[in-house]
Formats: structure tokens, C-alpha cells, sequence
């Protein structure tokens, strides 16, 4: 069984991107459901449960930071692991979001094998799609 | 002192490396284009923090399709919108800037990124003008790079 991902950026091809990097490490994925901005994720969490949310910060609408924010103060989002993809590498940044409650942080453009060691420290047990 | 250029230039080579897959040469100024005639997309990106400034990027034609090939994985000539295209080059562009700042400035300060937008080929003009420029090749077109900053750095 494989794991239900919410990627969350505004770039389609980023979305892609990972999409295309989740199958080069050979990661067990049930579903990867994209969501534009926050807002969107957000509306997508009202009636989907994920395992994780892979969240970029820099997004209109909604950003991620205010995303994470959002999930921590529902109590039925609270527990949902958020990890952070993102281009910036700034550690009061990273500061702030671990303060936040993120469960891990990744620079774009992320490896495979760093995709792959985020969701097995996350969401611990792994088994791989090989 | 590494000069803003040369971090600008390294940062380069990694992002496109790293996600699209692609390797940089460096192009002499004998080979740089005949602006008369050449055809290129253009955007910029913004950012703020302790620095503010802006990076252009200008690909010859046909360079943001390669771009969105090869960081999704699609076979060569296969059929993409033209908004993808455009999408990938921003997201190369993004990712080139978030990595630059983190070269030139240190990881202590946060950066606010703008939206990628594109620029006018008119505005070309400016790029060649600041010395803070450099062209590299990828896969044989050429690429402009400039960069234009509120406070001036080696």
C-alpha cells in the first residue's frame, strides 16, 4: 500500500517535476493530488485525508507559510506532516516554520534520494516501490 | 572576493543542472548572437531583503521548451503548451535567484521573492548595458543572464 500525497505549488511544472521525481526513487505512491496555492489545499483537505503535504512557500492566494499556520490551528488537520519545498534557504526562515510545526525542509531542486529520506523519516516504516 | 557575476553564473550551472539536467558552456563575446536578429524569450525576477534587486534571464527561442522536456521528463519534440514552456523557465529562473541569494548574501537574512514576469525584448537593451551580464550556452543556444542590484558589489 502506498502513501496519498498533497503537493502544493503553483507551478504545474514543478508539480510534474516532483511527480516525475517520486518515480525515480521509486517511492510506493497511492495518489498525488496537486492543489495551486494554499487556499487551494486547504479546500482539498476538507474532504480528502493525505498522508503529507509537500508545500512550497512562495505561492499567490495563499503562501505556504500561512498554509502551515492553517493546518496547525484545525484539529483535524493538525496531525497531517507538512514538509517545505522550496527555493528559499534562509535558516530564520526555516526557523520560523519549524517553530510552526513543519515535519521537514527541502531546497529546490531536491534529488530523488532526498525526496525519498524526507518521506521515510516522516512517515517512518518505508517499503520501496521496488 | 567571488564577483556577484561569477555567483550568479555558478548558481546558474546548478539549477539547471540539478533540475532540468542541463550543462552550461561559456560563450565568448565572438559568439554572442547578432541582437538584430535574435529571437528570445525574457523574464525577470525580483527580490528583497537586506539587497533589492532583479535577475533577467533571456532564452533563445526554443530553449524553454527544452527546459520543460527535460524537468518533466518528456521525450524530445513532444507537443507542450506554450504556457508550460513559459512556466518552466520561470521556475528555472526562481530557483536560480532563491540559490543566488543564498551564494551571495548568506542564509541568515530572509528574502522576499517577487512573481516572474516577462520582459518587453526591448528591454534586452538594459541587460546588455549593465556589466553585470554574462551569456552561457545550453545545448548549443545561447542564454543572457544580467543581473541589476540597488547596491553595487564587485
Amino acid at each position: 500500500m502506498g502513501y496519498t500525497v498533497l503537493l502544493v505549488d503553483d507551478s504545474e511544472t514543478i508539480r510534474g517535476a516532483m511527480e516525475r521525481t517520486f518515480r525515480m526513487a521509486k517511492l510506493p505512491m497511492d495518489e498525488v493530488i496537486h492543489a495551486a496555492n494554499g487556499a487551494e489545499a486547504l479546500e482539498i483537505l476538507k474532504t480528502r485525508w493525505v498522508d503529507i503535504v509537500l508545500a512550497d512557500i512562495n505561492m499567490p492566494v495563499m503562501n505556504g507559510v500561512d498554509l502551515v499556520r492553517n493546518m496547525k490551528s484545525n484539529s483535524e488537520w493538525r496531525e497531517i506532516p507538512v514538509a517545505i519545498v522550496s527555493t528559499e534557504g534562509s535558516h530564520k526562515r526555516m526557523d520560523e516554520l519549524g517553530h510552526a510545526g513543519i515535519a521537514g525542509y527541502l531546497r529546490k531542486p531536491c534529488r530523488p534520494e532526498e525526496i525519498r529520506d524526507l518521506l521515510h523519516q516522516v512517515l517512518g516504516d518505508w517499503k520501496t516501490g521496488e | 572576493m567571488e564577483s556577484m557575476v561569477s555567483i550568479a553564473r555558478n548558481s546558474a550551472e546548478r539549477i539547471l543542472g540539478g533540475a532540468a539536467f542541463l550543462f552550461l558552456e561559456d560563450v565568448s563575446p565572438e559568439e554572442t548572437p547578432d541582437m538584430a536578429v535574435w529571437t528570445a524569450l525574457g523574464m525577470k525576477l525580483s527580490y528583497e531583503g537586506p539587497v533589492r534587486g532583479e535577475l533577467r534571464l533571456w532564452l533563445e527561442e526554443g530553449l524553454a521548451h527544452t527546459l520543460a522536456v527535460n524537468m518533466l521528463g518528456l521525450e524530445d519534440g513532444e507537443t507542450i503548451p506554450l504556457a508550460r514552456e513559459l512556466d518552466a523557465a520561470k521556475e528555472i529562473l526562481n530557483m536560480v535567484v532563491g540559490n543566488f541569494i543564498t551564494e551571495a548574501f548568506g542564509s541568515e537574512d530572509v528574502y522576499h521573492l517577487g512573481i516572474p514576469e516577462v520582459l518587453d525584448r526591448s528591454e534586452i537593451e538594459e541587460s546588455l548595458a549593465t556589466p553585470k551580464h554574462f551569456w552561457v550556452d545550453i545545448e548549443g543556444k545561447p542564454a543572457l543572464f544580467s543581473l541589476h542590484q540597488e547596491k553595487e558589489f564587485p
